[in-house]
């Protein structure tokens, strides 16, 4: 049983940080002078496996795109994502935005309640909190793989890639 | 207060105008009423999603469509409907005075330079649908506007939500079916019972967007139901996967959660070996997933009389159901040319007709059938044909000839699997099949009924 007066409060916390997240948002875009086609990915921290399948399918995900953009912006928490990165393509990635952990969270929240998200993507199979995809894990030999190129980056058809981003390197760190 | 409710009233507006289907209607039916479609090459330019609908629109209008193209080389050579999409220089190159070119894409200002690099002049031979999507110059400036509207939309589910709570008390759970479709509506009613028992949910109310859907639930003996608006339910449904579903006393009965979590609601569930069973399956039953069948009224005076007031004959009458949402309907010919064969090799030939807008099949017994009996008759009937809609989950439960229908379609591979009958376990009797445009079809669909 949830009070109705706690919803309440939960629900100004919650647009509070919303607001929050939208001026951050938009500060970035200034700041960096993003461009409507270019895509933004936000890697939240402590999905190592989301962050290694975004990269190496990156290329496809860009060739997906009906517009081309000039490159993609990922905005984390992460302090050292430069290390999975640094094995894409050149070019392909324009800048790494680090903020902190509160102001991702916030950003999330904007994404959740807001309406205009054509190129902002949440590069997490458990963020914002209503997603459920990872329920499909196992079931009729779905992977996380599968999940991630397909469900986060829109994929439908896409060639499985021969090895990740890093290789070996991040196969079980 | 009095600014709320008026700036709530215009998302509101705005929520039931985002039904693609109806506002395509809404645009063909008015070029339609002035007379624009006559002595016109009418093209459809864009062979997505939206192209099915205005096809559709088309096909249940008896207005023949001239070409269909598409700037996409993996989907020229495929079928909308019965025409074969080819690249735009391959019919529009040679002048057409009379072109009338339909777009209904995001990308109809890219695709009117195309034309007219052709010659064709925007005002003359193009018409794009009005009111689908947002232009981008608008949509930048409402970007502006985006956290006022977020959280007028989160407010107005949160009074949603509290005007329940007021009404059935903080200890109710309210299980939501966000959606319009009857065999949404199906799925979710036949697998509740052993759900709400395993989770210890007694004490509930069932959300649901239409009376037809009250029915349904009804026939599973759910009578703890509320009929509330779709833009009541969409408000409701934002603010729980905002505030989070763990903080409300809300569970969403359908497998896209929230219009932002992606994952599920536009992506995945079409491109895997999935069922629409096997989503709710996992996304809302967490594999508590046993099915229950509707109850049959034991009403033997009712459908005798249905088949005496109709003159339908036992065992040698083919109940056809034209109308699907979310498929597109046969031409009007195939289905003529259906009939007279089945008439032929004497069978008697009705229409299902859901609602007035449905309108029979030209030389059959139009029929409107209750959910409570609509199993029982089509048993009696002995055989059924249909377009894949809700009505075929419903009637996975008979014991009768059923022929379900798939019209080709954009994604047609997964779309088929994602929808099927037979794959999702439901009925394992029901014989599918493609409408593929080739010339034996309706033989071979009589063949099935006959043999």
């Amino acid at each position: 049983m949830v009070r109705l007066s706690i919803t309440k409060k939960l629900l100004k916390e919650k647009l509070k940080s919303a607001c929050k997240g939208y001026r951050i948002y938009r500060k970035i875009k200034k700041a960096n002078n993003i461009k409507k086609e270019d895509p933004v990915i936000v890697f939240p921290y402590g999905d190592k496996e989301c962050i290694i399948h975004t990269l190496t399918y990156l290329d496809q995900f860009i060739d997906k795109l009906m517009v081309k953009p000039t490159g993609v912006y990922i905005i984390t928490d992460i302090d050292n994502l430069e290390i999975y990165t640094n094995y894409t393509k050149k070019n392909k990635i324009k800048k790494i935005i680090n903020i902190n952990s509160i102001e991702l969270n916030q950003l999330i929240d904007y994404y959740s309640c807001s309406d205009f998200f054509g190129n902002m993507f949440i590069g997490s199979i458990v963020l914002p909190q209503s997603r459920i995809g990872k329920e499909y894990i196992g079931f009729n030999n779905i992977t996380k793989e599968d999940l991630i190129v397909k469900g986060v980056l829109g994929i439908r058809e896409y060639t499985k890639a021969s090895s990740t981003v890093g290789g070996e390197k991040f196969a079980d760190s | 207060m009095l600014i709320h409710k008026l700036i709530g009233n215009i998302v509101y507006r705005r929520i039931k105008e985002c039904d693609a289907k109806s506002i395509i209607e809404k645009n063909l039916s008015k070029l339609e009423s002035s007379g624009t479609f006559k002595n016109r090459f009418i093209v459809i330019f864009g062979a997505n999603w939206y192209a099915e609908f205005v096809m559709n629109y088309f096909n249940q209008h008896n207005i023949r469509i001239d070409a269909v193209i598409d700037n996409s080389d993996k989907k020229c050579g495929n079928y909308l409907g019965s025409v074969k999409i080819t690249k735009p220089e391959d019919v529009m190159l040679e002048y057409k005075e009379n072109a009338l070119v339909i777009i209904a894409t995001r990308f109809a200002s890219e695709m009117i330079e195309q034309l007219k690099g052709m010659s064709y002049s925007k005002r003359k031979h193009v018409y794009v649908i009005k009111g689908l999507f947002t232009d981008e110059r608008k949509r930048l400036k409402m970007q502006l506007f985006d956290m006022l509207i977020a959280k007028l939309k989160m407010s107005k589910g949160y009074y949603v939500y509290e005007k329940l709570v007021r009404k059935y008390g903080e200890n109710t759970t309210f299980l939501v079916i966000p959606v319009r479709g009857t065999g949404d509506v199906y799925i979710v009613c036949a697998h509740l019972r052993k759900y709400l028992y395993e989770k210890k949910i007694n004490n509930y109310v069932l959300l649901l967007p239409t009376i037809s859907g009250r029915k349904i639930a009804s026939c599973f003996g759910f009578e703890q139901t509320e009929v509330i608006p779709i833009s009541e339910i969409v408000f409701l449904k934002d603010f729980a996967g905002f505030v989070g579903y763990e903080n409300l006393n809300v569970k969403m009965m359908h497998w896209a959660q929230t219009k932002n979590d992606g994952i599920v609601s536009e992506n995945f569930p079409f491109s895997d070996d999935l069922t629409m069973v096997d989503v709710y399956r996992k996304t809302v039953f967490d594999d508590i997933f046993i099915r229950e069948k509707m109850k049959r009224e034991l009403n033997e005076p009712v459908i005798n009389e249905i088949f005496q007031k109709n003159g339908i004959l036992e065992n040698k009458t083919v109940i056809i159901s034209p109308y699907a949402q979310t498929f597109m309907g046969l031409p009007l010919k195939t289905w003529d040319n259906i009939i007279i064969r089945l008439k032929k090799a004497g069978y008697q030939v009705c229409t299902n007709t859901g609602t007035k807008e449905e309108k029979p099949l030209p030389g059959t017994i139009p029929l409107y059938i209750d959910y409570k009996t609509i199993i029982q008759v089509v048993e009696k009937a002995g055989y059924f044909i249909g377009i894949r809609s809700g009505l075929c989950d419903i009637l996975s439960e008979a014991d009768c000839k059923k022929i379900i229908i798939y019209p080709k379609c954009i994604n047609m591979e997964n779309t088929r699997k994602f929808f099927s009958i037979v794959n999702s376990g439901l009925d394992r009797r029901a014989i599918e099949i493609e409408y593929n445009n080739e010339d034996d079809f309706e033989e071979r669909v009589v063949g099935l009924i006959v043999n």
